[in-house]
């Protein structure tokens, strides 16, 4: 039965495998400045040895099968996953640690699934033929077999893989126990019912057809899927199935399930952490944006408010000023003296309390400034999001960087702002996204300032086919040693809750995704200087992309 | 009529400053447009009420709050603010101990009646010290280094048992230490044994923490109340400082060292608070509310009709 010339193949396939893994590490350049990057390899490295080591400790005579479905792992998903990984390098450690698990796993289980099938086939095989055994030719005696039999039902029932036999009617034959506690059952509440009892009861249709078709001998069900424990709790298995011809004649499937809950778990998580990341990316410049704006607002909207509060009062005041009037003019007419003189008694006190019309002018001046600095912040909101505009267009990089100035502004009251603007042409970009590169660096620049003669530069220039922005700040510099890790997501030198790391990483995504270049001068004391260079890029036609008309 | 004493309002805008004086035209005030020159004029003058904006170039609003504190511990103080992240109020909580956290735009009249009202309780405190002044002196100084009377009992509420369990290790070895997932079974304890410190999170089981503990104030004006928790919302925290008057707000998880330090102050404070009724920001301005109007408050009553009460007197009131 055994095919050494086969394994042999098999097993360099497995290794060829396993090479195409390891050459993705020399893609990851050792002399790379990215932590991130060479850490990965090394753990990719210790990856490859452990799955060489699973590889060695497979018994023999089990390889050929067991190198395919190790074959088939390493082609499958998570390994991809894995494998794009570490070539981007952009994926949280939590995540690479998770993936790096899973592979393994599935590796782990795609053994020992072949290793079960094997072993069951030859268990519940009719009589063994005659050359063809696999342990030893030593034994043709019916004891022999029985004795085989006997070791076999053994490690059958203490592998932690779940086994179960089908029949043709989908009654349950078999299961050792494994399975029957993977599902929370005793091993006699499943023989002889129909296995459609551990499956989600909107699926019972589905897997018995399944089961039908498996059993003719077409269908794969080799997969994840989502099974049902006693309790009604939903599991997730990794099956395998092999088909059989039972002692009676009768064809049987044999399933191999593993319960991987964990690692779905595991799955579900890292994307979350993941999702939670982005999250963080968005809240940072985001929400120290929208901090400060709010901030700006309210602080007009604050005096705007309470001087309409103070215009009502002062109206109230003229009311009841000549209301006295009405009645005075009243009394001087039908009244007598003595209700003159009350009269004019209380207009005196009216008068008195009537003083807030001096400061009219004031009241209405200052809301108006008030509100124009709304209706400014407002319109600079609206240029620094571009939210109303196509994502990739030409624009004014020294546009751009005097509406992020605008909405920085609430930084900037004790920093001197010099601009030094080339006449430099439009550049292909997503504004909105340069906007955040802008936004977070002259965040930064403003943040390194610990002084009060803080200075700010700006510049653009052309240089060839690209534009240079230089931003510079006499701030607190940058430690050589920190030099190479600042554009790492979540390297901060800032107390907590004062800095979360992304910002120099979201601009190093963007600036990466305009096919520009972003590096940086600092010396200690002195300050910063932070060069972009993007290419101007060429314009798109409008024809090209866009069709004059549309068809009705 | 002794002369008022003045309140100082702080801000970076002049136009929030010209319009404050307007609408505290009849009340003495002084203006300052940085925290330096406020503290200048708190070190010059005697100042009842501290109104400050939080966001201002060089010194913060809470760090004016901060040095305030240490210039003039009985100035009120107070936050009008243009925006409030979490972390500042908690930290306006924690290391200003702020009495009032409002928001811009503000309403004139509101704002009047609380600084106003705050006014009141300077003046009223000021009475109180002048009078125990007088009768032993010695008394303020005690209440910081004497170790403190491991009678005096903690109650925690939590939904987490984990936690729970953790907190009554915690501090069980050193005096009475009672934790319960049962609101009514924590008002219940307060009603029955001489507990200190009430420490709570803010979702507990079919209740909402901050108004237990603003509850919790209202009733037992002496008890120190903390929020420990692990959500963020800043509308919460400013709640409890407006209605609850918090002592600390602790967000989880949080160093035992600290917890423990935070803990002892918090006794600290309650010590502080029944050998001086000045102390207790909360007590005066009971003081001063039920002077201007007679509310009685019933003596024995469930925690739910307590939470209906003090809720009815929240959306009545007129302050902040
Ligand atoms: N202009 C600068 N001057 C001095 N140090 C800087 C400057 N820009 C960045 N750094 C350093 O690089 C680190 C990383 O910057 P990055 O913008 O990624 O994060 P952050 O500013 O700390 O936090 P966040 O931007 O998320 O609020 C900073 O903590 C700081 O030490
Ligand atoms: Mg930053």
């Amino acid at each position: 039965m055994l095919n050494y010339k086969k394994i042999k193949k098999s097993l360099k396939e497995v290794r060829d495998a396993l090479e195409r893994l390891e050459l993705l590490e020399p893609m990851l350049d050792e002399n790379s400045s990215d932590a991130s990057v060479l850490k990965n390899s090394r753990q990719l490295s210790e990856f490859t040895v452990s799955v060489h080591k699973l590889i060695g400790s497979i018994p023999d005579p089990f390889l050929p099968t067991m190198v395919q479905s190790a074959h088939a792992v390493i082609e499958s998903k998570p390994s991809k996953q894995l494998h794009s990984a570490v070539v981007s390098s952009d994926v949280s450690e939590d995540k690479f640690q998770a993936l790096l698990k899973a592979t393994e796993d599935r590796l782990r289980q795609a053994i020992q699934a072949e290793l079960a099938k094997i072993m069951v086939a030859d268990a519940f095989a009719p009589a063994p033929a005659p050359n063809g055994q696999i342990y030893s030719d030593a034994y043709t005696t019916d004891d022999a077999v029985r004795q085989s039999e006997q070791r076999l039902r053994t490690i059958i029932d203490s592998t932690p893989l779940g086994i179960v036999i089908t029949n043709e009617e989908c009654k349950i034959e078999y299961v050792n126990s494994a399975y029957a506690q993977l599902y929370g059952y005793q091993p006699s509440e499943l023989i002889g019912n129909s296995f459609t009892m551990i499956v989600p009861p909107d699926k019972r249709e589905f897997w018995l057809d399944l089961h039908a078709k498996y059993l003719a001998g077409y269908k794969d069900i080799r997969g994840e899927w989502e099974v049902r424990h006693k309790t009604g709790k939903p599991i997730y298995i990794l099956a395998d199935a092999a088909r059989i011809v039972g002692t009676d004649g009768k064809p049987k499937k044999v399933t191999f399930v593993s319960d991987i809950s964990e690692l779905i778990k595991l799955k579900d998580e890292a994307r979350q952490s993941e999702m939670q990341l982005m999250q963080a990316e968005k809240m940072s410049s985001l929400g120290q944006m929208v901090a400060g704006v709010a901030h700006e607002m309210n602080t007009p909207l604050g005096f705007v408010r309470s001087n309409m509060d103070l215009l009502v009062e002062m109206f109230a005041e003229m009311k009841l000023l000549l209301e006295r009037y009405n009645s005075l003019r009243e009394e001087i007419l039908h009244g007598s003296p003595v209700s003159v003189a009350q009269s004019m008694a209380a207009i005196e006190e009216a008068t008195q309390k009537f003083t807030l019309y001096k400061q009219v002018d004031k009241i209405t001046q200052n809301s108006i400034e008030g509100l124009t600095r709304i209706q400014e912040l407002v319109s600079n909101l609206r240029n620094f999001s571009r939210l109303d505009e196509a994502d990739f267009k030409p624009a004014s990089l020294n546009q751009l960087l005097d509406s992020t100035l605008n909405i920085a502004g609430y930084l900037l009251k004790e920093i001197t702002v010099e601009k030094h603007y080339g006449d430099v042409p439009n550049v292909m970009c997503y504004a909105a996204q340069l906007n955040q590169v802008f936004l977070n660096l002259i965040t930064n620049a403003v943040q390194a300032i610990n002084h009060d003669h803080g200075k700010i530069t700006l510049s653009t220039a052309r240089e060839g086919e690209n534009i240079v922005v230089k931003i510079t700040d006499n701030g607190v510099g940058i430690a050589p040693e920190h030099l190479n890790k600042i554009f790492e997501p979540f390297f901060t030198t800032k107390e907590i809750g004062k800095g979360t790391g992304l910002g120099l990483s979201i601009v190093y995504k963007i600036v990466e995704k305009h096919h520009g270049k972003i590096h940086v001068e600092s010396e200690r004391g002195k300050g910063s200087t932070f060069t972009i260079t993007l290419p101007i890029g060429k314009v798109v036609a409008d024809a090209e992309s866009t069709a004059l008309f549309s068809e009705s | 009529m002794p002369e008022q004493v003045k309140i100082l309002f702080v801000d970076d805008e002049q136009k929030v400053l010209e319009s404050l004086e307007l609408v505290f035209r009849d009340t003495p005030i002084r203006l300052a447009t940085s925290g330096d020159e406020a503290l200048k004029i708190l070190r010059a003058e005697e100042i009842s009420v501290l109104v400050s904006d939080q966001r201002m170039p060089k010194m913060s609003g809470v760090e004016l709050l901060r040095e305030a504190k240490k210039i003039s511990p009985h100035t009120i103080r107070i936050l009008l603010t243009g925006y409030s992240d979490l972390e500042q109020v908690i930290d306006s909580i924690n290391t200003g101990e702020v009495y009032r956290y409002i928001n811009k735009p503000w309403d004139n009249a509101k704002l009047r009646e609380t600084v106003q009202f705050a006014a009141r309780m300077y003046e009223q405190q000021k009475e109180l010290r002048d009078m125990s002044k007088g009768i032993k002196s010695s008394a303020s100084t005690s209440a910081n280094d004497t170790t403190i009377d491991s009678s005096i009992e903690l109650l925690f509420v939590d939904k987490n048992y984990e936690h729970l369990r953790g907190l009554k290790e915690t501090f069980s070895e050193m005096r009475p230490t009672h934790v319960t997932a049962d609101v009514d079974e924590g008002y219940h304890l307060l009603e029955t044994r001489p507990i200190g410190v009430v420490v709570s999170d803010v979702l507990l089981n079919g209740f909402d923490g901050a108004d237990f503990l603003a509850a919790v104030k209202e009733r037992f004006p002496d008890v120190v109340t903390i929020m420990m928790t692990s959500s963020k919302d800043s509308s919460v925290a400013v709640r409890l400082i407006n209605e609850g008057q918090i002592f600390r707000y602790i967000v989880k998880p949080f160093p035992k060292e600290a917890m423990r330090s935070t803990i002892d102050e918090a006794l600290r404070r309650y010590v502080l608070q029944k050998q001086q009724p000045s102390q207790n920001l909360k007590r005066q301005e009971q003081q001063v509310a039920t002077a201007a109007v007679a509310s009685t408050s019933s003596n024995s009553q469930s925690l739910s009709q307590l939470l209906e009460e003090v809720r009815q007197r929240l959306a009545e009131k007129k302050t902040y």
